[in-house]
């Protein structure tokens, strides 16, 4: 039955995840925007406490292979991985997004390596991130200075060589770039054949021929580390192609690297559209509560006031239930891309236009060196990155017309 | 847990409703319309199927069934044609207060009518927005008790074809009053010239001449009535809001079916970014739509004391999204959109009335924003208050 | 002759965690709370009160905790012996927690600096 009454073990976590989002990330929050920068101790103490930024932290997916097997197992009315995870994204947008997308862990490097991973590989890679070693990071880096929607446009080759594969290209845009131990890499071997010519790699810091060359200066998420990557001739062996060969070679499976990367977004964007509600919800409740202390209850400014709040909660309502869906929907096993794109067009485009308004009631005092400027500055990226609104749209378009017979 | 999973029940309701909407509802919308009437034929068959027993309670014979169940069935209903929806014969808006106090004495008449399966019509008349209702009058009598009314109320869904009247009105001292009213002769029809939208809904203005209202026609007075009166509005809400939900997936879909077959410039129009992301919009929007619904359907069946701000926060959103939905099909369709040989013209101008009969956008954001604010709703007269008090110091 | 943990009662495994605090308090130094495990399984509780650098264990729930923690007796050891992380615990509904939510995450930590392994 119909039900958006949270069980008791998903208030836990949001009570647990708000915890550590208002008395661990908010406290440092103004001071990493300024500075561009999470600072070092933070994250040392953050990870010896063991919170990290994975999208199987959720009991659905543990790292021992033994449990893993049970999970898989379990039945689908029990899976609540998707929830607990969306409902986690809130609370950590709700504290800090930069500091959040900055926890250490393989972040969006995960979903590859545990979607199409062989059992080695996700042993290798996935093992590294542990609470009695200093924190670690793993990256994601599809996006190139010439292809960023348009995925098929990839330029990074990857040459077949003697025991691997040679890979040139550049990489922009990617989080937690230049301070990963790993980053999954897209790149082609036959740039003429489209996406199926796409393969992940998991190269490795340090690898020689891969490089970091800058870091970008953003409008918002400052604490966030965006940086640019460079590969020379850089050697990566076989072991490291994600999956192997035998991956790509069952064709009828239809595995290409161009699917690794997309399907991992019908899991990673409800996570995005749950950041975002947060960050509306962080700039609702600073000026709900700023309008119950400050403004008279009565006059024009009181009815101004009202409505922006009105409307600001009925918008974060919504693209927390359209969230909700999509996350149901993909812990109960079903297709969810249409919701996907749904929750996240919706939620970018909210939480961008609530944080204007509520700068608007907070008025000139709300710029200088505030929270409610930096949520704004902040927002505008969920629009943009894990696809942007306009792609959103020809997802869910894509859907509404291919019943009706159209390919668009 | 949070669940979308509708029960096998509600799925079956869903669908008997989708049927009958698509097969007896749809194909006779532009006949009822032009009649300004929906058929007996239609009326009856809706109350065989049990739609209009959803809200009643279960010793009126009704469903009694929970608002998240009605809302599901109600929306399936209205994708035929709101304006047929809102033309059905029945309880309307009343059935709310039927299930908050279903024992009350003064409606035993209407119960027993229920239970015989015939469905008068009920109107009512919420005397309460200030420019609904400025020249109605309702006095209270000092000698003999009871109150004169007098006045004309605004346009009113069903009036022309009520058995019934629920008013709900302020007298002349601020009190609150429910009154029940069950002869026609106490008031007079003023009919109009409609040319909007809900056509079949049987619209018209009430008038009273020094109509006498005895204490016995008074169903509830001050605090009670106040409190009723804000539950049954808190539930027609949200019942009103689902029906707006289904208009939009009728325009949704059918917008899709037209674009997706028009050709233009050598290609499907679905084809085209600035028509295939409108109808990304519209679909985004009535999904939220329909999740702000369902919430308030699930506050209100819970007795959450949010219920009430969650019912006018989901039709504000209702409204806003009914607007733009219904005027991007009209758009989509282009010129065809436009006549009425297709019913996208049809569905636009039936949301606008919609619009206008039930609380307007504006105020519902007011209203909730109060509440959010200071807890309350307090209205107009906090103002009127403040300003009275700062000219007169003393 | 040694019990390994894996033989321990739960009563046994309170005492163990009291001595082990005991021997090394520079970790609880400097903390004041008084903690409550609820064994489930074992319809079992046992509180932790650190004061003034020393630890005591003491059955049932004698005094108002600040935090009560509950899981059952083979994730407490497995979380003692370092096999099961404390926040993978938590978000996977194997650890509960009530009352202050900081204390909870803090006794974690320390717990874990004392590598109960050793001990045994």
């Amino acid at each position: 039955m119909i039900s958006f009454k949270m069980s008791p073990h998903q208030i836990q976590v949001k009570e647990v995840v708000h915890w550590f989002a208002e008395n661990e990330m908010r406290p440092i929050s103004l001071a990493s925007d300024q500075h561009k920068r999470v600072p070092d101790e933070w994250l040392e103490n953050i990870n010896q406490l063991g919170i990290q930024l994975s999208t199987s932290s959720f009991g659905d997916s543990d790292s021992t292979s033994e449990e893993s097997d049970q999970t898989e197992k379990r039945k689908k009315s029990e899976r609540q991985g998707n929830r607990l995870a969306v409902i986690a994204a809130e609370e950590l947008g709700w504290g800090d997004p930069a500091i959040a997308l900055t926890l250490p862990g393989p972040g969006l490097g995960g979903p590859p390596v545990q979607a199409s991973g062989t059992p080695e590989q996700k042993r290798r890679f996935m093992s590294i991130f542990s609470r009695d070693e200093p924190p670690r990071w793993g990256a994601y880096a599809l996006t190139e200075p010439e292809a960023g929607s348009d995925v098929s446009g990839l330029k990074t080759t990857a040459v077949k060589t003697n025991g691997g594969y040679i890979l040139n290209g550049q990489k922009v845009f990617i989080t937690n770039g230049a301070r990963a131990s790993w980053v999954v890499v897209f790149a082609t071997v036959d740039q003429k054949s489209g996406r199926a010519g796409h393969r992940a790699f998991v190269v490795e810091k340090g690898t020689p021929g891969f490089s970091c060359t800058r870091l970008a200066d953003k409008m918002g998420l400052r604490a966030s580390e965006t940086a640019e990557l460079l590969l020379e001739d850089c050697f990566v062996p076989e072991e490291n192609l994600l999956g192997g060969e035998s991956y790509y070679e069952e064709k009828s499976a239809g595995h290409t690297g161009f699917r690794v990367a997309m399907q991992t977004f019908d899991n990673t964007r409800p996570i995005i559209a749950a950041m975002a509600t947060g960050i509306a919800r962080a700039a609702f409740e600073y000026t709900l509560d700023f309008v119950q202390h400050e403004y008279p209850k009565h006059g024009r400014s009181f009815h101004t006031a009202s409505t922006i709040l009105a409307k600001a909660q009925q918008e974060i309502d919504a693209s927390r239930l359209l969230t909700w869906e999509a996350a149901w929907k993909a812990d109960m096993g079903k297709p969810n891309a249409k919701e996907a794109a749904m929750c996240k067009s919706f939620s970018g485009t909210i939480s961008l236009g609530v944080c204007s308004r509520c700068l608007e009631v907070l008025g000139p005092d709300g710029v200088e060196g505030h929270l409610v400027e930096k949520l704004y500055r902040d927002a505008k990226i969920f629009d943009i990155f894990e696809g942007t609104n306009q792609i959103q749209h020809l997802i869910i378009a894509r859907h509404l017309y291919e019943p009706l017979g159209v390919r668009i | 847990m949070i669940s979308f999973q509708p029960t096998v029940d509600e799925i079956a309701f869903r669908n008997l409703a989708r049927n009958f909407a698509k097969e007896k509802l749809r194909p006779l919308a532009r006949d009822f319309e032009e009649k300004r009437q929906v058929s007996d034929e239609i009326s009856r068959g809706i109350n065989e199927l049990g739609f209009s027993a959803l809200e009643l309670p279960a010793d009126w014979d009704g469903l009694e069934l929970p608002l998240i169940s009605q809302v599901q069935i109600v929306e399936a209903l209205s994708a035929g044609d709101l304006g047929g929806v809102q033309g059905f014969r029945g309880p309307g808006e009343a059935a709310s207060l039927f299930r908050l106090v279903p024992a009350h004495p003064l409606f035993n008449k209407i119960k027993k009518t229920t239970r015989e399966k015939t469905w008068p019509a009920v109107a009512f008349l919420n005397g309460n927005k200030p420019n609904h209702s400025s020249s109605l009058r309702l006095e209270l009598q000092s000698s003999g008790g009871g109150y004169l009314l007098n006045g004309t109320s605004r346009p009113l869904r069903m009036a022309k074809y009520a058995g019934y009247l629920l008013v709900g009105l302020k007298d002349t001292t601020g009190e609150q009053l429910l009154i029940w009213l069950e002869d026609h002769g106490q008031w007079r029809l003023l009919e109009g010239d409609y040319r909007l939208g809900l056509l079949a809904s049987g619209f018209s203005k009430i008038q009273f001449h020094d109509t006498v209202i005895t204490d016995e026609q008074v169903l509830a007075k001050g605090h009670e009535a106040k409190v009723l009166l804000s539950q049954m509005l808190t539930r027609t809400r949200v019942l009103e809001a689902a029906k707006e939900v289904g208009a939009m997936e009728a325009a949704l879909d059918h917008a899709a079916v037209y674009t997706a077959q028009r050709k233009a410039f050598g290609q499907e129009i679905a084809k085209f970014q600035g028509v295939s992301f409108t109808l990304a919009d519209m679909s985004i929007k009535t999904q939220a739509a329909r999740h702000l619904v369902w919430q308030s359907a699930l506050k209100v069946d819970d007795r959450d004391p949010e219920g009430e701000a969650a019912s006018q926060s989901a039709l504000q959103f209702a409204h806003q999204s009914l607007r733009f939905v219904t005027d991007c099909a009209v758009q989509l369709l282009g010129g065809h959109g436009y006549v009425q040989d297709f019913p996208v013209e049809k569905w636009m101008r039936d949301a606008q009335a919609q619009i206008i009969f039930t609380e307007g956008e504006s105020e519902l954001l007011l209203d909730h924003g109060e509440r959010l604010i200071v807890g309350e709703e307090r209205g107009g007269l906090h103002d009127f208050i403040q300003n009275v008090a700062a000219s007169n110091p003393g | 002759m040694a019990k390994a943990i894996e033989e321990y009662s739960v009563q046994e495994t309170g005492q163990k965690i009291e001595q082990v605090l005991n021997e090394n308090p520079e970790p609880i130094k400097e903390m004041n709370v008084i903690y409550q495990y609820d064994i489930t399984d074992e319809d079992y509780s046992f509180q932790l009160h650190l004061a003034d650098g020393t630890a005591k264990v003491s059955v049932g729930s004698p005094d108002k905790a600040d935090c009560t923690i509950q899981m059952s007796f083979p994730d407490f050891k497995k979380m003692l012996l370092g096999k099961l992380n404390g926040t993978v615990a938590f978000m996977s509904g194997k650890l509960k927690i009530r009352g202050d939510i900081g204390k909870a995450i803090k006794i974690e930590s320390v717990l874990r600096q004392y590598n109960v392994v050793d001990h045994l």
